[in-house]
């Protein structure tokens, strides 16, 4: 005799797993041992080379704290050495190095004697050759954001890379845009103490140009590949939240020949860097420079002393009309009639502009001063001898 | 002749001689003039099927004459007693008991045994059953079970008992079931095939049979010489099922320390998330089996890592236990018969990891009747059937789950996440045959497969295959050999495609042949022996890493191919010392050996092992030998009982790892290779040495168990900083290998009777690791001892289980633990206006601390018993309090700021209601 016999799980209502995301902050009461931090790299690059010396900070207050007073050497493998001076107090120690040592092929070490007489000595890196940038470029692309419907438009810049096999096989990218942008408004119509100011259209403070450096590190080996080469290696992203595609943009590239040490070291800085949600979880990778105590090689310093020849390349980017800015700031307008009285002296000078109202009429109207001034937003007016 | 224990042992019989009347009586036929009563009796023992039992003195000077021509029993103990105060009761078919007095009510202190015999009982108190009977609260009829029969016996010689004990509605063995008998102390548990067996004197004895989930059988089992006997058992309705903790064998598992033994049938009242019940989330309530995270692969069973814990299902080894990167374990739930966990005392038959074995026994197919049950989760949808192909003879079982939806992606807020698609399912057949009593052949076979893909970036697949066979045979209740066969094989793939340049596509595989004869002996009462050796050839295929598409230069690595044979010899020997010690002495002797062909590097002499300081290749024909290691690994243990209801254990467990995994994140991914030692890595190396303090307090249904342990492995493999495990086939040149010292102390009070039980478990525990190598390079964090990722010194857990009415029941679950250790930042510097992190020693920090309480409800439908349709609902929340519990923290730079996030797997409480229904009424489970 057999009986059947049946269950079955029926689901009503199940809820999505949620996962979230929180700032976190360290535990304000943990003990700080400052470490020293030294920020070096020599470079072919030509002008003058500079070596930034400080202590590491407490992660929550990042305040960046100088060490003055080093006495700063690099020295070849032949003896030569070089002083850097120091411009006072601010821990920048500065040298030109002459093109008869910045040689590829030579090995260059770096020598700090602390004001308390500790001395930190580097090992010797090697200057190593860099093959030109093959080419630089940009793909207009549409990325996901944690909201489902919304799309994040823009520019993903790459990099090729053909070197031949008499180059080294670790690079590294450092990214410097410029880009153009303009006001909301130019200047029409303003009031100050002295009373209204009018103007026809005033544009001398509409056009700025404003520089950056990319701060994230770009990092390749072709160790691993069939050749010396990469097609594609992924630069950044400009999103269109920004002005930076909507006028003229230029990115420069520089590129770095390194050796394999330097390479890994800045490879685990990056990985340690990096934002990871990983869905396993890895250690932070511990780092250790080429940069040690004198007395205790296991006491090294923050920071690698690196050296390398550069080759560089600009890209100048119009425009991109594919783009559609919605996301870009808009300034606000008070119509003056809509105001209860004149902004004060604190806000002078005030500056008025025409928009129209309700019924398509123009009317003066009062908005911030960034909408006006555009070195309020931390560009120049001086137009980069590279614009087109 | 034999001993007699209490009167009231023989008052428990007392029901029985009604129930017996229909046995055919004996008969006596004798003719004696003036003989002793004793010699009278051993006269009758000797030519009839029946037993005497009095106390001696009694009858010292009691001389009778008869001239009997078949004569019942009781009439002529009327005769022969007719002329003393001396009573008796006579059980039929051939049980005499006297009493000292005609109409004797009050207990009696206890017999002697007239021969001198050591098997009476030691101590007067009255066991929980028997008080039962006393005050007569007990009304239920006790079965006598005869073992074996007069003809055989041998004159008191203690004899081999076997016993076989099934399911009585599914026909199915009952593993884990035991029998207890009270006055001698001492029990036996069945093994997966449904047998115990039990060294036993010749007499009466009353016993108590225990299963989870099963009505208790009392009874008395009159053993007569060596035989057998078979018990079925009905399953328990009205109380909540339970997690029994194994370590006292008055709580129905063997004596073995930290010995866990889960039910599944807990698993239906506790909550679960997204309806999805899962083992190894019922483990990790156990003291001492903690995982890195929510939702994280792999467990971590008393300070090991993930790699050391072997999971087993039917003698499959399962090389990853885990669905959907740990959210579930691969081991369908609905199958799983009985789940014990080793992670003390590991049983001499069982090695190749340090930290623990896990068990799965699966349902073997119901040999009465059809049967089928199945569900449907949120997420996955699973089916099983049993059914008889020759009833009672040849039974089969198939089952198969699958994901039907990755739905809860979708709902996610990363865009990677968001992107991606999950899919696994796993496929489970057995086929069982009882050719006769004592020939048993199962066969398994199994199937798991996930598959994932990041948003196109990364695509994982993995799987697990194996079969077995296993065929047991008895040559007698006193020895039973059981042989295996088992191949099985795991292997993973994946597809990274996110840079054109360097995609690529790398597949391993690892395939495992094992062959295992096991025997069981009893030689004697208090003697039992478990022999056997272990044959393993494992062979992996680390595979290629190819490039990937036409545009990738990535450049073709060969990982390699190895071949290892692990051989083990053991013997596992059980000894009784007296009434309260036993010992267990167990003895592994494991031996590995690594076989070509392959490749193999030398370096130079106190070199690191990289790249440069290679001094010589040295090439290894196909089977030649390249390294190979042996280990005497000593299983042993003490058992001292201070009362019936209390004993302390002590162990010492040496263990051995020959294959390890690779794995440079946290918890375990789903393309961790399993690496076998060779010549440049040795093989970890463990030992444990744990007490443990168990008692019982019968009348509340309460027992509480310590236990405490010490345990340091040696040469346990750590990856190096930025170790990629995919450049090189020389894996040597990627790791380390130091100790690890765990410690800790577990507690838990259990409460498995009674419409309110449950557990609450406390345990305090640390893990470390220390790598710290004759030279710098061979140091992680600079040699200096640091916490394990899953050290979480103390875990609390609470699970309550409250039936209030049989339709409504609750369940409640708590768990606290310390934050897993981290590695955070002790500074900020700037490089180029970036900021860096200059990290704190490897994890010198915590995330913090976790706490989850979960819920839930189930409703049962009316209880009429003719129905045709039973349901019930189950209201489950799962982080009830809705805590974002932080399952890791990361700094990242923003705009040249550096930020610290914690990100919680499930930061909200999550509510699932479902509907269960089955055919049939409320009992028919």
């Amino acid at each position: 005799m057999q009986i059947t016999k049946a269950l079955i799980y029926f689901v009503l209502i199940g809820i999505a797993l949620s996962s979230c995301i929180e700032r976190y902050y360290l535990d304000s009461d943990r003990e700080l041992n400052p470490r020293l931090v030294v920020d070096a790299t020599i470079t072919n690059d030509g002008g003058e080379q500079k070596i930034v010396i400080s202590w590491s900070a407490d992660p929550e207050f990042a305040i960046f704290q100088p060490v003055s007073g080093c006495v700063v050497r690099v020295e070849d493998k032949q003896g030569n050495q070089l002083y850097f001076n120091e411009s006072t107090g601010s821990g920048e120690y500065r040298a030109i190095i002459g093109d008869q040592y910045l040689r590829t092929g030579s090995e260059f070490r770096l020598l700090i004697d602390l004001p308390d007489g500790e001395q930190y000595v580097s090992r010797f890196e090697k200057m190593l050759p860099c093959p030109p940038i093959e080419s630089v470029y940009y793909e207009l692309e549409s990325k996901p954001t944690n909201d489902p419907n919304i799309n994040e438009e823009g520019a993903q810049f790459y990099i090729d890379l053909n070197a031949g096999d008499s180059y080294g096989r670790f690079f590294r990218w450092k990214l410097q845009e410029t880009w153009e942008y303009h006001s909301s408004f130019p200047i029409t119509r303003y009031l100050d103490e002295e009373g209204w100011h009018n103007y026809g259209e005033d544009y001398s403070f509409y056009t700025c140009y404003r520089t950056e450096d990319i701060k994230k590190l770009f990092l390749l080996s072709t160790r691993g590949l069939k050749d010396n080469s990469y097609e594609m290696f992924p630069l950044h992203f400009v999103n269109d939240h920004t002005q930076r595609l909507k006028h003229q943009y230029s990115l420069l590239v520089k590129q770095y020949s390194l050796t394999e040490e330097a390479w890994s070291y800045w490879e685990k800085l990056r990985k340690n860097n990096q934002e990871s949600v990983d869905m396993f979880g890895k250690q932070p990778v511990s780092v250790r420079g080429n940069i040690f105590n004198a007395k205790d090689s296991l006491e090294t310093a923050l920071g690698y002393f690196s050296v390398s020849s550069v080759s560089s390349k600009r890209i100048q980017v119009d425009g991109i009309e594919d783009l559609h800015f919605y996301e870009l700031p808009v300034c606000a307008v008070t119509l003056e009639k809509d105001m209860e009285e004149l902004p004060d002296e604190d806000d002078f000078p005030a500056y008025f502009t025409q928009v129209p109202d309700e019924n398509q009429k123009l009317e003066w109207g009062y908005a911030n001063s960034g909408c006006f001034i555009c070195t309020m937003h931390g560009g120049t007016l001086e137009k980069p001898s590279y614009w087109e | 002749m034999k001993q007699l224990t209490y009167l009231i042992l023989f008052l428990i019989l007392l029901p029985c001689s009604l129930w017996a009347q229909q046995v055919e009586q004996i008969q006596i036929s004798r003719t004696y003039d003036t003989v002793s009563f004793v010699d009278l009796v051993k006269e009758i023992e000797r030519s009839n099927p029946i037993r005497f039992f009095f106390k001696k003195e009694w009858v010292d000077d009691l001389t009778v004459s008869i001239a009997a021509q078949k004569i019942p029993v009781p009439d002529l103990m009327d005769y022969l007693l007719a002329n003393t105060k001396l009573g008796f009761v006579y059980q039929s078919p051939g049980i005499v008991f006297l009493l000292p007095e005609k109409n004797y009510l009050t207990p009696i202190p206890p017999y002697n045994s007239p021969v001198g015999e050591d098997l009476s009982p030691q101590a007067s108190v009255t066991t929980k059953i028997e008080e039962k009977y006393l005050q007569g609260r007990q009304p239920d009829m006790i079965e006598t079970i005869v073992v074996g029969s007069r003809e055989k016996a041998e004159n008191g010689k203690p004899v081999v008992v076997q016993g076989h004990l099934t399911d009585t509605e599914s026909g199915e063995p009952l593993i884990g079931a035991t029998m207890y008998i009270p006055s001698l102390k001492k029990g036996a548990a069945t093994g997966s095939n449904g047998l115990m067996s039990l060294v036993l004197k010749p007499g009466v004895y009353s016993v108590v049979f225990q299963n989870m989930g099963m009505k208790q059988v009392k009874g008395n089992l009159d053993v007569r010489s060596m035989g057998d006997f078979s018990l079925s058992m009905e399953p328990q309705l009205q109380t909540i099922e339970e997690i029994v903790v194994a370590g006292d064998e008055e709580q129905t598992r063997g004596s073995k320390l930290g010995m866990e033994s889960v039910s599944v049938k807990t698993m239906k009242e506790l909550p679960t998330l997204m309806g999805e019940k899962d083992i190894l989330k019922v483990a990790q309530m156990l003291p001492g089996i903690v995982s890195v995270g929510e939702g994280s692969a792999g467990v971590n069973v008393r300070g090991g890592n993930a790699d050391q814990n072997l999971f087993y299902i039917n003698d499959i080894p399962i090389y990853n236990s885990s669905h959907l990167f740990g959210f579930f374990s691969s081991i369908n739930s609905g199958i799983v018969e009985n789940f014990s966990i080793y992670k003390g005392q590991v049983p001499a038959e069982f090695g190749g990891r340090l930290s623990s074995v896990f068990n799965v026994q699966t349902r073997r197919g119901n040999k009465k009747k059809f049967f089928t049950q199945g569900g449907i989760s949120p997420i996955s949808a699973n089916a099983e059937i049993e059914t008889p192909i020759v009833e009672d003879k040849v039974s089969m079982m198939l089952s198969a789950r699958s994901s039907y939806s990755d739905w809860i992606l979708k709902r996610l807020d990363d865009p990677d996440l968001r992107n991606s698609r999950a899919s696994f399912y796993d496929f489970a057949a057995a086929l069982d045959f009882q050719l006769d009593d004592n020939d048993q052949v199962a066969v398994f076979v199994y199937n798991s497969h996930d598959q994932f893909d990041l948003n196109d970036y990364t695509d994982y697949q993995y799987g697990n295959q194996g079969g077995s066979v296993n065929y047991v045979h008895r040559f007698s209740p006193a020895l039973k050999s059981t042989l295996s066969a088992v191949a099985s094989n795991y292997n993973f793939s994946t597809t990274e495609k996110r840079l054109a340049t360097e995609s690529y596509t790398h597949a391993y595989s690892l395939d495992h042949y094992e062959i295992k004869t096991k025997w069981n002996w009893v030689p004697h009462e208090n003697h039992q022996v478990t022999a056997g050796a272990d044959l393993i050839l494992y062979q992996l295929d680390r595979g290629q890493v190819n490039p990937y598409g036409n545009e990738s230069m990535k450049l073709p690595v060969d990982l390699g191919n190895e071949k290892g044979m692990e051989t083990a010899f053991f013997v596992d020997d059980n000894i009784a010392i007296g009434p309260r010690l036993s010992l267990n002495v167990g003895l592994r002797y494991s031996m590995f050996s690594e076989i070509g062909p392959k490749t193999v590097r030398q370096y130079l002499p106190g070199a690191a092992f990289d790249d440069i300081n290679v001094a010589e290749i040295n090439t290894y024909e196909k089977d030649e030998k390249i390294v190979s290691f042996q280990n005497p690994e000593l299983r042993a243990a003490l058992d001292f009982k201070f009362t019936r209801n209390s004993s302390m254990k002590l162990s010492v467990n040496q263990m051995t790892q020959y294959l390890f995994m690779l794995s440079n994140t946290i918890s375990i991914a789903p393309n961790d290779q399993w690496k076998m030692v060779d010549s440049h890595i040795n093989p970890p190396r463990s030992i444990q040495y744990s007490a443990g303090y168990f008692h019982d307090f019968p009348r509340t249904g309460l027992s509480f168990t310590g236990e405490v342990y010490y345990k340091q492995a040696k040469d346990v493999v750590e990856y190096k900083d930025g170790a990629d495990f995919l450049t090189t086939p020389y894996v040597e040149t990627t790791i380390l290998q130091g100790k690890q010292e765990a410690y800790g102390a577990e507690f838990m009070l259990n409460k498995t009777t009674g419409r309110f039980n449950g557990w609450a478990s406390y345990t305090y525990s640390r893990s470390l690791i220390t790598v710290d190598g004759a030279n710098n390079f061979q140091d992680i964090n600079q040699g200096k001892t640091y916490p394990s990722n899953f050290d979480k010194p103390h875990v609390a857990n609470l699970v309550l289980n409250y039936k209030l009415l049989r339709r409504i029941s609750f369940s409640l679950n708590t768990f606290y633990n310390t934050g897993r250790p981290i590695t955070l930042p002790k500074g900020v510097y700037h490089i180029e206006h970036q900021p860096f992190v200059d990290y704190s020693e490897r994890n010198a920090y915590r995330i913090p601390d976790y706490f989850r309480m979960d819920a839930s409800i189930k409703l049962e439908g009316n209880l009429k018993s003719k129905k045709l349709m039973h349901s019930y609902w189950q209201i489950s929340i799962y982080n009830l309090t809705g805590r974002s519990n932080a399952n890791s923290i990361f700094f990242t730079s923003e705009d040249g700021h550096l930020r610290g996030y914690q990100y919680s797997v499930i930061g909200v409480p999550i509510f699932t209601i479902s509907w269960n229904w089955k055919l049939g009424n409320y009992a028919n489970n």
